[in-house]
């Protein structure tokens, strides 16, 4: 007798341990939609937040399949989404309804159950049935329009097309045509107000209208090109430092000694035999300072 | 490097006058394409070269023209190519448009008494409506539309296995759908 005494005791503890256990399934909220005043072709959203132990888990097999549940009933997207807070599983479900009631009707969502593995064990949940109305759209009679047709809705006319993105294109292609448009003018010297981008090019062009046998003249024109250039005058010793100012010149260096070369001996050394490979060489300096002053080079 | 940096420049310049150009040509084509639509909506047939390589608007609004001309196989041929193209909206349009036109072949067969000829027409008519709905299920004219074929071509399933449908109760021996509105009630 005592020892049963003491049994059912020992079952009692046991029990009302078990009762401070926490429930796999801790919250459990359906949100739904108004269940009234739905029309044939209309979506309804179902929202289920579930919160559940850690070790438990949904199990996605156990959600209503995508796809048409019956006759007048799609579920057109099931999705699941798990919080990064442990434990909360939001279900969101879209139904589309396609009955066309004669009146207004009630239909119904049907039930089912979800299913939770927790170590080996499923838990169920049973989602309840949802009712809901549905109306009619159209009138009862049958509608005639003017040729004595059954009515029907015509034909969905297509919109205009739409030319806002082309020119939102062309704008921004001729802004950018512009931009670098304007900096090749830049570039080539086309604007006075800029006239270190010029130098060459009157110095070339003036060449250009001269011949061998203006050779003095010829080279005044590129020194005077170089002094302008320099900002002050500009000598064979000096050159070292005008390229560290106008290290883009460096590329033309050769032709550039043989310039002030040249220029000594004709000029301070009265050398008398220049020819046409010396007026062209000269030419040819003109050219390449002309397409460094471009960017070309 | 700076002789890089001026090709760039120069192809920079080149592709940007290129593209002007080019979005300029497809501006000149919308609005060409546009004149088509409301020549079409107006109720002037456009040639079938023009419609071969125009936007799927242009299609869709011919497909309207011969199907307000009751040229349905016609109309059915032109929409078949381009159900697929185009983003939702346009798909749904295409696909309520096309649902209309097997709904006024099936009026047309069912007021010629024609019941099973209508019959797979309004089962295509509505199947093509609930595509148009499944893709904006705010669409109107599709909703009333599919109503229409529903009615004329009602579905006798049960909702639930508790709750009989109101239509469940009629007997239905041969079909599982009666075409036709029962036309003598109010």
């Amino acid at each position: 007798m005592k020892r049963w005494i003491l049994l059912c005791l020992f079952l009692q503890f046991v029990s009302g341990c078990s009762a401070l256990l926490p429930s796999p399934i801790t919250r459990f909220e359906q949100q739904t939609p108004r269940p009234f005043g739905y029309l044939i072709g209309d979506e309804i959203q179902h929202r289920m937040v579930i919160e559940t132990r850690q070790d438990v888990k949904l199990n996605l097999d156990s959600l209503p399949k995508q796809g048409e549940l019956n006759r007048w009933l799609n579920l057109n997207r099931v999705s699941v989404v798990t919080d990064a807070n442990p434990g909360e599983t939001v279900v969101e479900l879209l139904y589309q309804v396609f009955y066309a009631p004669n009146e207004v009707k009630m239909l119904s969502v049907p039930a089912f159950t979800l299913r939770f593995d927790q170590a080996g064990k499923t838990i169920e949940k049973s989602v309840p049935t949802w009712h809901f109305t549905l109306s009619p759209l159209k009138e009862l009679a049958v509608r005639k329009d003017e040729s004595g047709q059954d009515y029907m809705r015509p034909d969905a006319l297509p919109t205009l097309l739409s030319d806002s993105k082309q020119w939102v294109s062309v704008y921004a292609s001729l802004s950018l045509a512009l931009m670098t448009g304007l900096y090749l003018a830049y570039l080539y010297g086309f604007f006075p107000v800029w006239p270190k981008q010029r130098i060459f090019k009157h110095a070339l062009r003036e060449l250009s209208g001269q011949s061998q046998q203006d050779m003095d003249r010829g080279l005044a024109v590129v020194h005077h090109a170089f002094n302008v250039l320099n900002d002050q005058p500009l000598f064979k010793h000096h050159l070292p430092a005008f390229y560290q100012t106008h290290t883009e010149y460096q590329t033309a260096a050769e032709q550039i000694e043989w310039f002030f070369n040249f220029s000594n001996a004709v000029l301070f050394a009265g050398k008398q035999d220049v020819d046409a490979d010396d007026w062209h060489n000269l030419l040819e300096l003109c050219r390449v300072c002309r397409e460094i002053e471009c960017g070309k080079r | 490097m700076r002789a890089v940096r001026h090709k760039l420049i120069w192809a920079v310049l080149l592709a940007s006058v290129l593209t002007a150009t080019t979005q300029l040509w497809r501006v000149y084509a919308i609005h060409r394409e546009n004149l088509w639509l409301s020549q079409l909506q107006q109720g002037h047939e456009i040639s079938i070269e023009k419609v071969m390589a125009a936007a799927p608007e242009i299609r869709l609004a011919r497909a309207v023209y011969l199907h307000n001309k009751q040229r349905f196989s016609e109309a059915l041929d032109t929409l078949s190519l381009i159900v697929e193209q185009g983003d939702r909206e346009f798909q749904a349009k295409s696909r309520y448009n096309l649902g209309n036109i097997y709904l006024s072949q099936a009026l047309a067969e069912l007021e010629a008494e024609r019941i099973n000829q209508a019959m797979p027409l309004l089962m295509l008519a509505k199947q093509a409506f609930r595509q148009a709905l499944r893709l904006d299920s705010g669409f109107w004219d599709a909703k009333y539309n599919l109503e229409l074929a529903m009615r004329l071509l009602p579905e006798f399933d049960r909702i639930s296995q508790s709750q009989p449908d109101d239509d469940a109760v009629k007997p239905s021996q041969l079909w599982t759908t009666v075409p036709g509105f029962p036309r003598g009630l109010p």
